[in-house]
């Protein structure tokens, strides 16, 4: 046990004994798959035209503010250039379906489909739609570990976007809530706030939401505020995830 | 004990990954705290019925294998499952003789240390677990031993597993 939370010595071994463990964790998906597969076959005409008007309104928005965010980055760019700071500003993205897997009740682990075989690493940022969900804890040859930013363990290095305040936000093992510990209590943070990732530590590239600070309470006998924030992806209900590889790694020069 | 012939291994391979399978099968968020430590149970059985096996292997290997798939430290549940498989393969003369319902309760011992070896690690590494309901599965996999050994041994019987 030593030997496994001190060295890196037992990463291959467990690697190979996940991949022998791959019938199983296939079987026990199997189910909520079938009924995947049910239910969208057996779905109504009308529920599926509903859907289609739902989605179509909302890629005619998207595509509005697309357009914008195209105009918006070229110009980015471009000041950048002249800053002389050269920041990679596209990820290359990959999905991931989601593994039904029971693993640890405890720990706020998922499994997905992809893994080392399709170059995914650990350490490498997980996000939905929404923000993000975690980062990859271990990998083996088709699927890999997703650790999620509510697990206890799991700290993410974050940026206040309105003020650019940087912060750590730590798991609680409550899906729904993020803590930042050591906020100063004259800091400026309100409820609403959004927090971004801050790019800071390497591991999370900058500028993908996170959170949302929730409750802000100073408490004079306490040398740090105590501020909670609410998870922006809806960390129980994906299916599907963005593995991202970022190229920011090297000579990130912000 | 070379003397003895083993035969039928591929039955405890095959119950073993059972209960991996419904160890590892999924369930709606609240379940999850009664589902039964099925590789305990049939690990239990496999220790009480066949103890001139080299028992204590499956148990270890098991354990790793559950480490593997439950992404817990490596040698957690193997330590448990060789400590358990000891206890079991000292007293088993005597625990085959209990009727089902005694048996029970020696499960619900076994997994109740089994849960607090699993709670050991647990508190050291942060996380709270704070409910009575953690408790839980020791209750269900004594509920769900009957079955278990029935249903093993009558396979056991069909296959004739030595």
């Amino acid at each position: 046990m030593g030997l496994d939370q001190n060295t890196m010595l037992l990463v291959q071994p467990r690697a190979y004994i996940n991949c022998a463990l791959y019938p199983v964790r296939q079987l026990a998906d199997l189910p909520a798959r079938v009924s995947n597969t049910v239910r969208t076959e057996l779905r109504g005409r009308s529920s599926l035209k509903k859907e289609l008007n739902l989605l179509k309104a909302r890629m005619l928005l998207e595509s509005a503010r697309w357009q914008r965010i195209e105009a918006l980055e070229a110009e980015n760019l471009r000041l950048r250039a002249l800053l002389n700071s050269s920041l990679q500003v596209e990820d290359r993205v990959s999905i991931a379906e989601l593994t039904r897997v029971a693993l640890d009740p405890y720990k706020h682990l998922v499994t997905v489909n992809r893994g080392s075989l399709d170059g995914v690493f650990p350490q490498q940022p997980v996000l939905d739609a929404q923000g993000v969900i975690g980062q990859v804890y271990r990998v083996s040859l088709q699927d890999a570990e997703v650790i999620l930013i509510s697990d206890p363990g799991h700290a993410i290095p974050v940026q206040v976007n309105r003020t650019g305040m940087r912060a750590l936000a730590f798991g609680t093992g409550n899906l729904n809530r993020l803590e930042l510990p050591f906020i100063p209590n004259n800091a400026d943070i309100r409820e609403g706030d959004l927090l971004v990732t801050s790019g800071l530590g390497g591991g999370f590239p900058a500028g993908y939401p996170v959170a949302q600070v929730d409750s802000v309470s100073n408490d004079p006998g306490r040398s740090f505020a105590l501020v909670t924030a609410q998870p922006t992806a809806s960390l129980d209900r994906f299916r599907e995830v963005l593995l991202v590889w970022t190229n920011a790694r090297k000579g990130d020069a912000l | 004990m070379n003397g003895i012939k083993f035969h039928g291994g591929w039955v405890i391979f095959l119950s073993l990954f059972c209960a991996f399978w419904l160890q590892a099968l999924p369930l709606p968020a609240g379940l999850d705290l009664f589902r039964p430590q099925w590789p305990l149970l049939v690990l239990f059985y496999w220790t009480l019925a066949l103890p001139h096996r080299p028992v204590l292997l499956y148990a270890w290997l098991t354990g790793i294998f559950q480490d593997a798939l439950q992404s817990s430290i490596f040698g957690l549940h193997a330590l448990s499952y060789v400590l358990i498989g000891f206890l079991i393969l000292r007293l088993y003369q005597r625990l085959r003789f209990l009727s089902l319902l005694y048996q029970s309760g020696v499960v619900f011992v076994c997994v109740l240390f089994h849960l607090f070896i699993l709670l050991w690690s647990y508190r050291l590494n942060d996380y709270s677990v704070n409910s009575l309901m953690y408790w839980l599965a020791a209750l269900t996999s004594s509920i769900a031993w009957p079955m278990v050994y029935l249903l093993l041994r009558t396979v056991k019987n069909r296959v004739n597993v030595v």
